[in-house]
């Protein structure tokens, strides 16, 4: 049975599951002033009509700059969507057109610990979670939503036994398929945690256990972590997940995540800030390595390293502005998941967001490159079968509408289409077909 | 006796222009309202207040997810009104949907080319079948907090019985829309100054000019003291629920007063052009026709209003000024005075003016009918003898 074509990495939340003073991720003084104020104000229809006039009075002359701002206004109409559902609703319609029936991966996420001031939210995130559980009751067969971790939310087995409820509850299809609400687990640590956190180690049990799938953002940066409590949350040695035996790769890891912790600190990049330019940080918490004494413990936890570390990382020459950062890392991302996807046969990527890059002739050819790579095992598997389509909506409307993303991959990466978007995602997900 | 005097025809005659131009004030605070989706806003804030339980979930969000009240909502425009059956029924289902979804599953086969297969867990208890019975589990499931103290108290009284229970949910939203209304008037007293201060500046509403004006002009006066009395009449026997109604106020100034726009008196033609804008609704457009129909009514009144540049305070930057002590005590003499001197007792007088007439108008137009109908009877203490026919 051919397995229906998978979006993996989609979002559903909207304005209103961010907390009240989200702005204040923008390091500008003014904004942060008035951050509140300002988001309940793109939150209106007046609000948003008068940043659209506001875009075309300013790059009246300029054609390009103009295009490039209204793609800002619709990721903003889109993010400000009254519920949930009408923002799944907008990317499945785009994802019918490829196929009736189209899987959609809406990962949610917990912003209760984005701020280091009491964070107040139009809706929770339980709320958030409730609310996914009606849309995935409207569309058992298209919905298919991760639930959003955070250890400071809880931490061991009170984590996981909150987290069991969402796997082992569902709803009857009307195919005759039962469906969890859920079907794997979102992470996104450039909020401010490190994967290897000790408090997350009986989840993964869980979910190696039973086989749910991860999925993490890893990029650079990310969405930045603000507040003035970064360095309380990077002490100089985190405790970290570790096998019971330590292997040598978890060693090494271990002492290659410190050794980049110090060198941060000695840059001055690790520093309390009232502003929120904590990109570095971001850089600590989402880095691919952070993955390795977990994968050394769990080998048979499926974890997705999304958008293959980031479109910057992939070219072999580094941006100008990204040349000290990848001096003090030490790896280029793009580099290191592929050579952790040769290792770990439970490792998989996915071209979300990196996507619509793929017109650049530099990055597609890298990244074919990358699909055509021969993992470790003796069957010398390409990558290609672990590498996952999705679009990262709606975060991409930045970038270009939903379905012109969905056309260039199909375009670009023609002959791996099928396996990206059909055969891999179900590997991973591993929903009744 | 009838009360001949000059002081109190001044004040009727001011009254009456108050009181029209509060309708504008009134008219255009409602659009205002309807285009900022105020009631609405103001209703979605305090019900999401209300439901909020921190401990537990956004009651609220989800109030306003249900089906019933979803059902209400146009593009983004929250309802601006929820009726206290509906407000009861909609909060018992959203309680107790919190026990309704929660099948339990189990994993049936591991993970194959097929997927991972499941099944409702053997013996699992379905979900209460009465609505009555749903809203006690999910208090049960819900954790302790003020929200939670509330709805149990709620069922607590209701001895088990749906009807009950939502007459009480329904005398508790009622209590509490109650002050919401409070809380509504309150933002409106603000609304009212600040669009009173619009019209003042908008149509050149200077009280103290206008002071001046009808003490000096005796034939003005007259035609607006008989307004006035028309106006008092017909307010008089309009029903009582009517009397804060703007489009009913209007109808009123209309039979007081000639419909008729003469000439080149008509200086608020281009609203016209506003009506013809694209992309107001329907609703805007018919308060913009209000608005229309009630500065032709201003413009038919001849009154010193408007802007214009042989008037101050323009004609102060159109014209050399004057400042030379006005000659002789008439109305002409005062107007050139006035229009010619930007000195600063004249500045001042006109700003002064300016804030009168926005503080004025704050008070809202049913204020001013009541005024005018009340000073209309001091007019009238003792009946106006019936006029003898001429012997001549």
């Amino acid at each position: 049975m051919k397995a229906p074509l998978t979006n993996v990495h989609a979002h559903v939340f909207n304005s209103q599951c961010a907390p009240d003073r989200f702005l204040r991720i923008l390091p500008s003084k003014l904004i942060r002033l008035f951050a509140r104020r300002l988001k309940t104000r793109i939150e209106s229809k007046s609000g948003r009509r008068l940043i659209r006039f506001l875009g075309w009075l300013l790059n009246w002359r300029n054609r390009k700059t103009r295009k490039e701002f209204q793609k800002y206004v619709s990721f903003l109409e889109i993010a400000t969507q009254r519920t949930q559902l009408k923002i799944f609703q907008h990317t499945l319609k785009s994802g019918l057109k490829y196929d009736p029936a189209v899987r959609i991966v809406g990962l949610t996420m917990n912003m209760d610990y984005m701020d280091s001031m009491p964070s107040m939210h139009m809706k929770g995130l339980a709320t958030q979670l409730e609310e996914i559980k009606d849309i995935k009751r409207y569309y058992p067969t298209h919905f298919f939503p991760f639930l959003g971790i955070d250890p400071r939310h809880r931490g061991g087995e009170e984590l996981t036994e909150w987290a069991r409820f969402f796997f082992e509850t569902g709803v009857p299809a009307r195919n005759g398929k039962v469906y969890p609400y859920f079907s794997g687990i979102k992470l996104y640590p450039a909020l401010g945690f490190f994967p290897f956190d000790p408090h997350l180690d009986d989840l993964y049990r869980f979910a190696e256990q039973n086989e749910i799938p991860i999925m993490t953002h890893c990029t650079r940066v990310g969405s930045q972590y603000i507040g003035n409590l970064v360095e309380s949350l990077i002490p100089e040695e985190p405790e970290m997940i570790m096998p019971d035996t330590p292997s040598p790769n978890a060693k090494k890891a271990r002492e290659e995540i410190i050794a980049r912790i110090k060198r941060f600190r000695e840059k001055g990049w690790i520093e309390n800030s009232k502003m929120g330019n904590n990109d570095s940080a971001c850089d600590l918490f989402g880095h691919p390595q952070n993955f390795v004494p977990v994968l050394e413990k769990y080998p048979k936890l499926k974890i997705c390293l999304a958008h293959m570390g980031g479109s910057e990382e992939i070219p072999k020459e580094p941006p100008s502005a990204l040349k000290e950062i990848r001096e003090a890392d030490g790896y280029s991302w793009f580099e290191l998941i592929k050579s952790m996807m040769r290792q770990y046969p439970s490792l998989y990527t996915d071209i979300s967001y990196t996507l619509a890059d793929l017109n650049k002739k530099a990055i597609r050819e890298r990244i074919i490159e990358f699909l055509n790579t021969k993992d470790n095992s003796a069957e010398a598997k390409p990558l290609a079968d672990r590498v996952l389509f999705g679009t990262d909506f709606f975060m991409t409307e930045r970038e270009g509408a939903e379905t012109e993303l969905y056309d260039r991959a199909r375009k670009e990466l023609n002959v791996f289409w099928d396996a990206l978007t059909r055969q891999n995602p179900q590997n991973y997900l591993q929903q009744p077909l | 006796m009838e009360i001949q005097s000059n002081i109190l025809d001044l004040i009727i005659s001011l009254t009456l222009i108050y009181a029209l131009l509060s309708i504008l004030v009134s008219i255009i605070t409602e659009w205002w309202n309807h285009y900022r989706k105020a009631r609405g806003k103001l209703l979605k804030q305090s019900i999401v207040k209300l439901l909020d339980d921190p401990l537990n979930l956004n009651y609220g969000d989800l109030f306003y997810n249900h089906y019933l009240i979803s059902g209400l909502q146009k593009d983004s425009r929250p309802p601006q009104y929820i009726s206290a059956g509906m407000f009861a029924e909609a909060l018992i289902d959203v309680i107790g949907n919190q026990v309704m979804h929660c099948t339990p599953v189990t994993q049936l086969s591991p993970g194959g080319p097929n997927g991972k297969q499941f099944q409702v867990s053997p013996g699992a208890a379905p979900p209460p079948a009465k609505v009555i019975d749903r809203f006690e589990a999910a208090l049960k499931v819900m954790k302790p907090s003020p929200f939670t103290d509330s709805m149990q108290s709620f069922y607590d009284k209701s001895d088990k019985d749906y009807a009950k229970l939502k007459t009480l949910i329904e005398t508790w939203y009622n209590d509490y829309m109650d002050r919401v209304s409070g809380w509504y008037k309150n933002r409106q007293k603000w609304k009212f100054l600040v669009f009173g201060l619009f019209i003042a500046l908008g149509l050149n509403v200077d009280s103290l000019h206008l002071v001046k004006v009808l003490s000096l002009d005796e034939r003005l006066r007259g035609n607006l003291v008989a307004t006035a009395e028309r106006v008092a009449d017909e307010y008089q026997q309009t029903a009582d629920s009517l009397r804060s109604d703007y489009p009913t106020l209007t109808n009123i100034m209309k039979k007081a007063i000639s419909d008729s726009c003469r000439g080149d008196s008509c200086r608020f033609r281009y609203f016209e052009a506003m009506r013809m804008l694209k992309g107001t609704d329907s609703l805007s457009k018919v308060y913009l026709n209000r608005s229309d129909s009630v500065l032709g009514l201003v413009s038919s009144l001849d009154l010193p209003l408007g802007w214009s540049s042989q008037t101050a305070p323009f004609s102060w930057f159109s014209r050399p000024p004057d400042c030379s002590p006005p000659v002789g005590a008439g109305l002409e003499a005062y107007n050139a005075h006035r229009n010619s001197c930007p000195g600063f007792w004249n500045i001042l007088r006109y700003i002064a003016g300016i804030l009168i007439t926005a503080v004025s108008l704050s008070f809202g137009a049913p204020f001013w009918f009541d005024m005018l109908m009340k000073l209309v009877n001091i007019r009238r203490a003792g009946k106006k003898p019936p006029k003898q026919p001429d012997t001549k």
